[in-house]
Order: C-alpha cells, then structure tokens, then sequence
C-alpha cells in the first residue's frame, strides 16, 4: 500500500499574475512503504516543489496530496504531516542555530512538547543513527563540524522527530567523496533497518544508481519517466536532452558496447560490468 | 618568483579562525597568473574556502601577505580595488542576490562602480547571456530555482569583468547538463577576456579541464601540477581524501585482476581506447 499518493497535482507560482509558472502539470506518483524512491530532473523541473508538496509545506493548486489517506489541503492534518514526513534541505546545516549538537537535534522533540527523558532518548537514537557517537559529539558547537558531520547531524535532527517518510534534497550536495559514500550508506540503511520510505531528489545519476529502487524523472513540471533506475538509465540520449546524464556504470557499458566489447548485465553496479571486461580479456587472450 | 605574470601571489600564507587552535590554511606559497585556470581540490575542512576568501580581502592572513596585482590585500585603502579586479561566487546563491528583478540583480554591482547607462546594458545583456538567464531576466531572483540562482550569482560576478574569477563550488547544484554548459560558457569568457579562474569543485571531471590543480589536505596545498600529473598519483589523492576518476578506479582494479593497464588512464574514453588495443 502506497505511504504517499499524488494525485493529478498541478501547481503553479503566482497564479493570475505576470509572473505565472506553471511548475507541476498533472503529476500522479505513488510512494511505496519502505522504497527509495529517487526524484531527478533539471535546474527549474519541479523536483523542490513536489518535495515541499510531500508534507503540505505547499498545497497544489490543483489535484491532492494523500499521507497515509491523510490530505495535505485539510489544515487539521498538518501537524500530524509535519511529523510523519521529515523533509531535510538542501544546504541544511545554514540553518543550524543552536550552540551545540544536543541542542541542535534536541529542538524538534522538544517543540512537540516531549519529557526530557524522552528528548534525550531520541536524540542519542539519532545520532547513532546517523553514524555519530552522541557522547562525544553532543556538547561540540555545530560550526566545528566538517561538512560530512554537519550534513548528518541535520539529518538527525529531523529523524529525531520520528518520521515515517524523509524526504531529501541534494544531500551529497557539496559533501566530499569520503563523506559521500557515508551518507548514501546511511540512507539505505535506514530504509533497510529502520523501515522508512526514502525520497530522494538528486541531480547525481550515480547516487541514484547506488540507492534507489524506483525513479521518477522530471521535465518542466510533467513526468519524462517513471520506473526502475536500469530501465530509465538505457535511454541515453532522452535524458541528456533534457539536462541530466547517466551513471558512470551505464556509460561505462554503452561506450564498451559500441566499441565492441560486450557487456551484458542488466546492472548498474560498474563491480558486474568490470566482470563482463575480464571475460572479454580472458576469451581474447585465448 | 615574483614575474609580471603573477596576477596573484600568496607569501608564507596562514590563518586562524576566532578560536581555532590549528591554522586553517597553513604557510601557503602559490601564484595564480594572468588568465590561468585553478581548479582547486580538497576534502570537506581541508582549508579551500579559507584558501579563496583570501584572494579578495574577504579574509586578511594571520601570517605572511597576498598581493593581488602587486597590492597588499592587508592595506585597507586597496580593498576596493582588489574586489573589483576578484569576483567571488560562493557554494549558496541566496546570500549572494540583493535586487527585486534578475537584470536588476546583475546591475547592481557595475551601477555601484559608477558606470555609464550604455556600458551598465551591454554588461548586463552579455553577462546574461553567459549564464543563460536572458528570458529570466524580469523575474523576481525568489522565484527562480536553485540553479537559476546559482547561475544568477555567476551573472552577477561576470559583470563586474573581474580580471580573475574565484568560484567557490558554484555548480554543485545545477544539474549534470547546466554545469556542463555553464563550465563551457565560463572557460569561453575566460578565453575571449584573458580572465583568470579559480574553481572550487569536488568533481574530479571538471577539475580535468583546468591548466593547473591544487590538491588541499589539512590547511596545505600538497600538490600543484597538470590534472593529468596530479591524477595519476592515487596516494596523493588517497591521503587527501579525494578518489581518483571512476575510469581511473576501473583501470586499477583490472590492474589488480591481473591485467597490464597503464597508470594514466583517466576518463572513459581513454580506458575503452586501451582496451580495443589490446
């Protein structure tokens, strides 16, 4: 059963105004319960608007948005939405404002009015879900972070909310390879061992390839592709005509392909492609 | 060392941040020459803003002095100067626009400089162009996308014609093909003014692209040389947390196969080429 279904959802900036645009054109989407669902696109396709559409901070202008059968327009359900779908931004350490790390994941927790017991409890539970050790790192002033800690502890503190669904913009954005790696490791951990639904919006084709289940592409407002990564990466030359470009993994096999060497997998893990070349190797030296 | 080409040189650089125990750049000696092209590399807290809010007084050193043409950035009376000849674009495009509308966005830094209505149009309309936001360009800077804004700030530096240009991370939230484009139309400009560049950037293709790179560890510049001479170095990169190309990665691993590949092989082009010659 669907966590999130879009509903033919319109949305357009500025209505009745010079400044009109029309940013989502009937887009329909079903989220699945514990999928990593990656959303791609180019600069200016929607991609940021739909997030913000996941947990009612924008309500479409025409269509619905349901969370768990719960509607985004109806004002009562905002709270609980608030809750359920924690939506991380991009850049989000610029927003830190607290003194120190405990503080900074304690804030959410402790607006919903929870006993101290219980804010500290779901503070060290995120921050060990995020990789960070809460004993060492809980008194740190978050501007002492590297850029990999910083991006982690804002991911804690909006999983120390206790949400069912994150949704993620760009959270490799600027991070270094290290650092990276780490992060993409972390989601799919939790999607995996702690059971949440995964969106994912990304402009890095082999993010994508390394964690999602399904994918959905963009293009000024309407649905290019919907569907898994291997299906939608074999069509090169669509997705560079509308910005976006295909993993190192599928490029590695087309070029390989086209050059005479072949490479069947279906994979989009470049471990199965280097296979297929030492096969290649092995037959030739023969 | 001290040749005319040198547009700007660092002398025995370091930084302290409020606080900081150890220096955030340390003892940096580097020149960056007239219309040269840095692409500057480095792991998350490695020194590299630090490094590039030197090159326009935005940051004094603690230790050791930057001239930028031949000026001081320390002496107070240049500043201006020394920010009109180094344009800055930062990682987060928000803090970086001020006007109601695109166009007005872009004029605000050369009608500060006092220039004619004429020479404020073309500046626009070229800078505009570059970044390609033309049909933007009565739209209010709120209602446009990350990248847009991202390529507005770019916009907004082009126009004050630095004769060097310092970008710090600039593309990491356009989409595979802007950043291309953008790269592209940069290097173009680059070409047509004889302005030099310094690119911030995580990603090892466009670091390729530049004439010379800077690899970044621990508030040091470790290595300064052709992409293709730091590249290939794979410790290097490994003691400064970088990775080496994908491509790269593929040849050392069928290396460790058992199969005799070259150590230089950086893109995809390069390792399909070996591979047919074999």
């Amino acid at each position: 059963m669907p966590i999130i279904r879009v509903e033919k959802v319109c949305h357009t900036y500025s209505p009745g105004t010079p400044l009109e645009v029309a940013a989502l054109k009937d887009i329909t989407l079903e989220v699945q319960r514990g999928e990593i669902l990656a959303l791609a696109g180019s600069t200016g396709s929607g991609k940021s608007t739909l997030a913000m559409m996941l947990n009612g901070l924008l309500v479409p202008t025409k269509g619905c948005v349901l969370v768990n059968g719960q509607d985004t327009r109806l004002k009562k359900n905002r709270r609980d939405l608030w809750r359920q779908v924690g939506l991380v931004f991009q850049y989000p350490e610029y927003q830190f404002f607290e003194e120190n790390v405990f503080k900074e994941v304690a804030f959410g927790p402790s607006n919903m009015g929870l006993p101290s017991a219980e804010i500290e409890e779901r503070v060290n539970r995120s921050l060990e879900w995020v990789g960070l050790d809460p004993e060492t790192i809980r008194q740190r002033s978050p501007w002492t972070l590297s850029g990999g800690q910083k991006r982690r502890v804002a991911l804690a503190s909006v999983l120390a909310i206790g949400p069912n669904v994150l949704v993620l913009d760009e959270p490799t954005a600027g991070i270094d390879p290290a650092g990276k790696r780490q992060i993409l490791d972390l989601i799919k951990n939790l999607q995996k061992k702690r059971d949440l639904t995964v969106v994912l919006i990304t402009h890095n084709m082999d993010d994508i390839a390394r964690t999602a289940d399904r994918l959905m592409v963009l293009d000024r407002g309407t649905v290019f592709a919907l569907g898994t990564p291997g299906k939608i990466f074999e069509d090169h030359r669509g997705l560079r005509a509308i910005g976006l470009d295909i993993p190192y993994a599928a490029e590695a096999k087309s070029r390989l392909n086209s050059a005479g060497i072949p490479v069947q997998t279906e994979s989009l893990n470049i471990a199965e492609v280097e296979k297929e070349i030492i096969k290649y190797l092995r037959l030739k030296k023969q | 060392m001290k040749t005319e080409q040198n547009f700007i040189s660092f002398d025995g650089v370091s930084y302290f941040y409020e606080g900081g125990e150890s220096p955030a750049i340390n003892n940096i000696n580097a020149e960056i020459r007239r219309g040269e092209f840095i692409a500057v590399l480095g792991a998350n807290g490695s020194g590299k803003s630090t490094l590039a809010r030197h090159m326009n007084a935005l940051l004094l050193p603690s230790r050791g002095r930057v001239l930028v043409n031949g000026m001081d950035t320390r002496n107070a009376d240049k500043t201006m100067e020394i920010r009109r000849l180094v344009g800055m674009v930062f990682q987060n495009p928000d803090n970086q626009l001020v006007a109601a509308l695109v166009e007005e966005d872009v004029a605000f830094g050369p009608e500060n400089i006092g220039l004619e209505p004429g020479e404020i149009i073309a500046r626009v309309d070229a800078a505009l162009r570059v970044a390609g936001l033309e049909n933007l360009r009565n739209r209010p800077p709120h209602l446009l996308s990350g990248g847009q804004k991202q390529r507005l700030a770019i916009a907004g530096a082009l126009a004050m014609r630095p004769d060097c240009l310092v970008l710090d991370e600039p593309t990491a939230m356009l989409d595979p093909g802007g950043r291309k484009e953008i790269l592209s139309l940069l290097l173009n400009f680059k070409k047509e003014r004889g302005m030099a560049m310094v690119f911030i950037t995580h990603l090892m293709e466009e670091a390729l692209l530049s004439d010379r790179v800077w690899v970044m560890a621990r508030g040091r510049i470790i290595a300064d040389g052709s992409p293709r001479q730091v590249f290939r170095d794979t410790r290097l990169l490994d003691n400064a947390g970088l990775e080496p190309t994908p491509a790269a990665l593929t040849a050392a691993r069928l290396k460790k196969a058992g199969w005799d590949l070259p150590d230089d092989i950086l893109d995809l082009d390069e390792l399909v080429d070996f591979l047919c010659r074999l």
